[in-house]
């Protein structure tokens, strides 16, 4: 290990890492919204809404991601709309994380027992109130898992973002390998502070199955409590 | 527009006119006609697929029906009286109507996420408008009419399927409503849990509930039901007092399927 041009590209892989951590947050955030809108409307199967919905995932989940971020920032301009290459990232990511996840979010509503449909409805419970009280809260621990498993993806794939020009982790670790010649160094070292990113939401995983588990079952787990007390 | 089709009994408390139900190639209902009295309990029975559960979601409208009129009530289902006829009623209108005919199911269907006291008091206070307080009441006595006092903080996974399905049963009381319809409610239990849900239905018949069933339960049908109706292909071909159509059924379709059954529990 070379600590003297560690050092001397530390902060550019600092601030490499910064703007993954921007890009992944911000992609997440609006990709989580848009993905669960989609999914739910899809789930309303009425035809004028549900269909534009299925045909702009199964447009986006087909196509290469680079290819939808190349379109942003180098086709767009051609429409006259110039977008700064974070901008361009976050637009391209966003669209392309969004109907994937809401395949993910949809899975899981689909996977609420329809009886629970029929008996809210014979209530005379209304369809909002039915999705909003009665399925969505048994759909969040099946979504949950497909769920981090795709914004674990999602924050790999930002490092496409190096190839419209945003200075993220995999693209500071390039560029500093291309200066010096120190491949196995930088990348090494980006690998690791991916590891950190998305193993954190690995964990954040692991800690809400088992919360959720311990939520399903409230009076086992402290019957079994009070038994070891 | 609609212009419904005279009523024969015009004071039943659900009456069924020329009722066709079909779900692609298959037709569910073929022109059922039924009547039920305000008290009375109407015992369905019927190879599965006869079209006996298609009947009870019909009425309720969970599924719409293709043709055929239902009234529930005074009620014709589905429509709103409007100035020089029947107009289609909103969803919030069906829903409404829905609200006042009470369902269970033969998976009780309880939200598992809920205690069983949400489980009752959640359409009370969301759809009837109830105050917190008043459907906590309500459940309260509800619960313990089904022998289930003490139960309101377990969850519905801590319950045998025979106390699950009288939660359900409390839940659908809950609304207050004109009618209840029981679609297979004692199928999924265990046999020795067959009885307490049984009983929970009898008390409520006594009370005076006006009640579809749709079971396999013979001797509860013969003890409880004023009428047994018995479909076939998503017809009545067969109605009358149970004893009577029991011990001599008319059609030879109603002997083969009673014969069989009779075979089955010896």
């Amino acid at each position: 290990m070379n600590f003297a041009l560690l050092a001397e590209y530390g902060p550019a892989l600092g601030q490499g890492l910064l703007n993954t951590i921007f890009l992944s947050v911000v992609t997440l955030a609006i990709a989580t919204p848009i993905g669960a809108a989609i999914a739910l409307i899809r789930e309303t199967r009425i035809p004028w809404i549900a269909i534009p919905a299925a045909i702009y995932v199964n447009i986006f989940r087909l196509l290469p991601a680079l290819l939808v971020l190349f379109f942003s920032f180098y086709a767009l301009p051609q429409f006259g709309l110039r977008l700064s290459p974070m901008t361009a990232a976050i637009l391209g990511l966003s669209i392309v994380g969004a109907a994937y996840m809401s395949e993910d979010i949809r899975g899981g509503l689909a996977a609420v027992d329809q009886g629970q449909y029929r008996a809210a409805k014979a209530l005379g419970l209304s369809y909002p109130h039915i999705i909003r009280r009665i399925i969505i809260p048994q759909a969040i621990p099946l979504i949950i898992p497909p769920y981090v498993t795709r914004a674990i993806i999602m924050v790999k794939a930002t490092s496409l973002a190096s190839l419209v020009a945003v200075g993220d982790l995999t693209g500071e670790a390039v560029r500093a390998t291309s200066i010096t010649y120190e491949p196995f160094m930088f990348l090494i070292m980006a690998g690791a502070l991916y590891l950190l990113l998305s193993g954190a939401l690995a964990l954040f995983q692991m800690w809400a199955e088992e919360r959720m588990a311990r939520a399903r079952r409230p009076r086992t787990s402290l019957t079994v409590k009070a038994a070891q007390v | 527009m609609k212009m419904p089709a005279p009523r024969t009994s015009p004071q039943a408390m659900v009456e069924v006119v020329n009722l066709h139900k079909t779900y692609g190639p298959l037709t569910a209902l073929d022109g059922v006609d039924l009547a039920v009295e305000a008290g009375q309990v109407i015992a369905i029975v019927g190879a599965s697929g006869s079209g006996k559960s298609t009947l009870l979601r019909c009425i309720n409208f969970l599924d719409p029906p293709d043709s055929g009129d239902v009234w529930v009530d005074g009620h014709l289902m589905g429509f709103i009286e409007g100035g020089s006829g029947m107009r289609r009623a909103s969803d919030r209108e069906i829903r409404r109507h829905r609200a006042d005919i009470g369902m269970v199911f033969q998976h009780f269907n309880l939200f598992p996420h809920f205690t069983v006291l949400q489980n009752i008091i959640e359409a009370p206070m969301a759809v009837r408008g109830f105050s917190r307080a008043d459907a906590v009441a309500t459940a309260r006595e509800l619960l313990a009419s089904v022998g289930l006092a003490g139960k309101e903080e377990s969850f519905p996974t801590e319950l045998s399927g025979g106390q699950q399905q009288r939660v359900a049963i409390a839940r659908a009381l809950a609304m207050k409503p004109r009618v209840m319809l029981f679609d297979e409610p004692t199928s999924a239990l265990d046999p020795e849990l067959v009885d307490e849900v049984l009983r929970t239905m009898r008390n409520l018949a006594e009370k005076g509930m006006t009640m579809l069933v749709v079971t396999h339960e013979m001797s509860f049908a013969e003890d409880v039901a004023d009428t047994l109706v018995y479909f076939d292909k998503g017809k009545i071909v067969e109605a009358g007092k149970p004893s009577d159509v029991l011990r001599n059924p008319s059609q030879p379709r109603t002997q083969a399927f009673l014969q069989r059954l009779l075979r089955r529990t010896l």
